[in-house]
């Protein structure tokens, strides 16, 4: 039963982490890249872990694996942001079919 | 399970793969930056899978350091492309 929640953690994060590098390398914009890469690597991360921690079963590996997954859900949002407002300061152009851009 | 864990493995190297590219010709500095991340957040998923591959925890340490350093450049290099001071 255990070996089956494992694989299945460990099969639905791979698949984000590698949907998110996709992304990263498919996508047509900076900004469409970033999207991509926040959602995507925090899901994969979270999986990922989740999986390691109930593989080994042991409270210190949880312990840590819980404080990376809250860091990284807090983190990976501020991060995109920050960078993504100064690109668009920088004049990072957007996509040429983009609908709007709210910062101008 | 160890089948499982090295296809896994597989699949990271893949996506880190698509990072380096991506590091490579990316058109802008911001793009770099954002690759740069990623490949740290891979990192952490290949830790995590090396860790359950190995079966110890030994090194299970190393997922938080990777994700703080990740962002901490991130933030360094997003404050520097602003024209602020870092500190």
């Amino acid at each position: 039963m255990k070996d089956i929640w494992v694989a299945v953690f460990l099969i639905s994060g791979t698949f984000f982490l590698l949907v998110g590098s996709l992304g990263i390398w498919r996508m047509p914009d900076l900004y469409c890249r970033m999207h991509a890469q926040t959602k995507g690597s925090t899901l994969g991360i979270i999986g990922i872990l989740i999986a390691a921690t109930l593989y080994l079963g042991q409270m210190d590996i949880a312990v840590k694996s819980m404080l990376t997954i809250v860091f990284q859900l807090l983190t990976s949002a501020t991060g995109a942001h920050l960078m993504s407002r100064a690109a668009h300061r920088q004049g990072v152009p957007l996509w040429s079919r983009s609908l709007g851009d709210d910062l101008k | 399970m160890i089948l499982l864990i090295q296809v896994c493995m597989g699949g990271v190297g893949i996506s880190i793969l698509f990072c380096l590219a991506r590091f490579w010709c990316g058109p802008s500095l911001a793009d770099r930056i954002m690759a740069v991340d990623t490949l740290a957040l891979n990192l952490v998923a290949l830790v995590g899978l090396t860790a359950m591959a190995f079966g110890t925890g030994t090194y299970f340490s190393l997922t938080l350091v990777f994700s703080l350093l990740g962002f901490l450049g991130t933030l360094c290099v997003a404050k520097y492309m602003d024209g602020g001071s870092i500190f």
